[in-house]
């Protein structure tokens, strides 16, 4: 509450006198002892005191490993070698990573897998949401059949696809030789060259558009009736509605959408291992899963530090811009 | 109720050298990087990539704290 005069905050006796015996009644649940030790303890220091654990925890957990890596990547360490002598190699395991075509193609695989998701997780979750939007009889229990997949944890849903794609057993087998007429003994989705790329990118998509179309939905929702209101006034067309106000409006929550979809695909890692593990051959090896090969199964520790900072400052950089738009969706 | 108007301090930063252009200069960059990073055509510019990255990345970092 402000003073309309001067533009003071105002405290008006009553709430004046319940802070007052509020700060009394605390005063004197303290007990003596306790009272007497924290006396003279600033607001400051209090509020460190509090903070302080919290920090600790970020610092040994965050920062030290990351500090620790960007060492390591420095460095020819190998983790199964803990005796042989650290050698300082400066910049090699980087010049190594950024001229190694092997390490471009899981980066194009991560391209692949990256650009299509997010492609048909923002299409079908904006289409959903637009009808989820509609409010028809019933879509409160649409939008929680729709949500189920989000809420399952990639370990469950990687293993039970793994069963649909089963060309002997598999249900996906059957409904697509169903309707194309190829038998199901012939749709290899997990272990075909060209289709294993798409099967993760079918279950990657199944398991997150209810997620973008919970943003997109976020964003159709805050959009006033009032414009509706106008538009209709102005005749304009349902088309134009869409091109002219839903669209634009809800850009930006569909950009924050990209955006975070884009950082947890660049990061995909357990989806991909139990469904592919980056096989047949490396056609489904994304970045994630080299360097998982590098690092435990090759055991070049240093190498495989470079390639994770490498990685790091592509998804810090990714992340400053979703900081950027995420500002700019506050500040509409 | 009143609002409260606070006025802001003019700063005497060059204008190009604000945080809004600058922002957005390092998020071109930091894109161009990921494009970089990713493109199947010329592995000279998956080579640059990582170096675009981190320029794009460090500048947003600095140009986030000039004034507005």
């Amino acid at each position: 509450m402000q003073d309309v005069s001067s533009g003071k905050p105002v405290v008006t006796d009553t709430t004046s006198s319940i802070l007052d015996r509020a700060a009394e009644a605390a005063a004197r649940a303290t007990p003596v002892t306790l009272a007497k030790r924290v006396r003279g303890i600033s607001d400051r220091t209090v509020a460190w005191l509090f903070i302080a654990p919290t920090i600790v925890l970020l610092l040994a957990i965050n920062i030290f490993p990351l500090i620790w890596a960007i060492q390591l990547s420095f460095t020819n360490y190998r983790a199964n070698r803990p005796n042989e002598p650290i050698k300082n190699i400066g910049l090699s395991n980087y010049s190594r990573i950024l001229t190694d075509t092997d390490t471009w193609i899981a980066m194009q695989a991560t391209a692949h897998f990256v650009f299509w998701t997010i492609l048909l997780q923002t299409v079908i979750g904006f289409a959903l949401a637009y009808l989820i939007d509609r409010k028809f009889r019933g879509h409160a229990f649409w939008t929680t059949i729709i949500l189920v997949p989000m809420m399952l944890s990639p370990a469950v849903v990687g293993n039970f696809w793994r069963f649909l794609y089963e060309p002997q057993i598999g249900l996906f087998a059957y409904i697509v030789s169903f309707f194309t007429g190829i038998p199901p003994t012939e749709i290899l989705m997990l272990s075909s060259v060209t289709l294993a790329p798409w099967a993760i990118i079918i279950v990657d998509t199944w398991m997150w558009t209810p997620y973008v179309m919970l943003i997109c939905l976020a964003g159709l929702r805050s959009i006033p009736d009032y414009i509706y209101e106008a538009a209709e006034v102005d005749r304009a067309s349902n088309w134009r509605q869409f091109w002219s106000i839903t669209l634009p409006m809800a850009l930006p929550f569909i950009m924050l959408a990209v955006l975070f979809r884009g950082i947890e695909n660049f990061k995909m890692f357990d989806m991909v291992n139990l469904l592919t593990g980056g096989g047949p051959g490396s056609t489904t090896e994304v970045a994630s899963i080299t360097l998982k090969r590098e690092a435990f199964e090759k055991w070049r520790t240093g190498f495989s530090s470079a390639f994770a900072i490498i990685l790091f400052v592509a998804v810090f950089g990714l992340a400053n811009i979703y900081v950027k738009v995420l500002n700019r969706v506050k500040s509409r | 109720m009143s609002t409260v108007v606070t006025k802001k301090r003019r700063s005497n930063w060059p204008v190009w050298l604000r945080r809004g252009l600058l922002e957005n200069v390092a998020t071109a960059v930091i894109g161009i990087g990921f494009l970089m990073l990713f493109q199947p055509f010329a592995l000279t510019l998956y080579t640059w990539s990582f170096v675009t990255m981190l320029a794009g990345t460090a500048m947003f970092i600095i140009v986030s704290k000039f004034p507005e």
